[in-house]
């Protein structure tokens, strides 16, 4: 904890770990590796500092992505944050959420079910079919959203986005494109993980505590601890 | 918490994780460490403030934490239950 002033740890390293921790743990983070690193600095092998730090802020980094997630992906802690929070509570609201997902993913498919297949014999095949599997997807994104199921909400939604540019690919380039299962598997895993990626995104600057007329960035480093 | 309410008011990233580490005998990441922190302090069990800036940081703040009223409480709680599953073991001496 001895440090000394002066040595300060690679500023790439700094730059690349920086931008990925939440603004309320990066400015206490950053302080406390350049601490440390110095501290190990001033033992005298540098290269083993730089190595240290790398392996410290890639930790930290990945910390922090793993908690944004789980706080995205999982329910609202606010049942969560009394004092008289237990196991059993956290165990029922996660089997509850993995209930309402199955839930919405039954609805969705039994509704899709009965869109394409009313299509496919009143009206045709293909391009009909497509459009009633794009209803499908939106209709399963509201119920899921109603649900507030939000992980097959964005499954869906990942679907939905995949059945529209399934859609315009054959509708260009005419319906045997783009086929194959690898094809399609690449493409819908694609729109799923942007859709989850967009939402992650979504929900890590919802959450990020901003002072009133500062701008992003270092500014937003210095912000005030919430109060609890 | 234990950490944090044994350093008192030095409660901070690099004194928690020094306490850790010798208690533990293990290397802990200063990523757990806060990851940690930040849940705790989500569900109200600790609570945190900034000191000055210095130097040796590159002129960042520390964040100083301790441990509130509800904290507390849940450590009592935590070490009633380890007690519990304790006192059913039928190894002798180990309470």
């Amino acid at each position: 904890m001895s440090a000394r002033p002066g040595i300060a740890p690679p500023a790439i390293m700094e730059k690349l770990a920086g931008p990925f921790l939440p603004p309320a743990q990066r400015e206490a983070l950053l302080g406390d590796l350049a601490e440390e690193y110095a501290a190990q600095c001033a033992q005298g092998d540098r290269t083993a500092a730089n190595y240290w730090y790398a392996r410290q802020a890639a930790a930290a980094v990945g910390h922090a992505l793993v908690a944004e997630a789980v706080k995205t992906l999982l329910p609202s802690e606010q049942e969560s944050r009394s004092p008289d929070m237990s196991g059993k509570r956290s165990l029922k609201t996660i089997a509850i959420s993995m209930l309402l997902n199955v839930a919405a993913f039954a609805a969705f498919w039994i509704v899709s079910f009965l869109l394409i297949q009313i299509a496919e014999r009143l009206l045709g095949g293909w391009p009909v079919t497509s459009f009633a599997q794009i209803a499908g997807c939106a209709i399963g994104v509201i119920l899921a959203i109603r649900l507030e199921a939000r992980i097959m909400a964005y499954f869906l939604a990942g679907m939905g986005a995949y059945s529209i540019s399934e859609l315009l690919i054959h509708s260009v380039y005419g319906i045997r494109s783009a086929q194959g299962a690898p094809t399609h598997f690449a493409v819908m895993g694609a729109a799923v993980l942007g859709i989850m990626f967009g939402a992650f995104l979504a929900g890590y600057f919802r959450r990020t505590p901003t002072p009133e007329g500062a701008e992003h960035g270092r500014d937003a480093m210095v912000s005030p601890p919430v109060a609890v | 918490m234990l950490a944090v309410m044994s350093l008192e008011k030095r409660a901070y990233g690099v004194a928690i994780r020094d306490e850790l580490e010798q208690r533990l005998e293990r290397d802990v990441s200063f990523g757990a460490v806060y990851t940690t922190l930040d849940r705790l302090e989500a569900k109200g069990f600790v609570s945190s403030s900034h000191g000055e800036p210095t130097p040796e940081r590159g002129g960042r703040a520390k964040k100083f934490f301790v441990v509130e009223p509800p904290g507390l409480e849940a450590l009592k709680q935590s070490r009633r239950t380890v007690d519990a599953i304790w006192a059913m073991s039928p190894i002798r001496g180990l309470k």
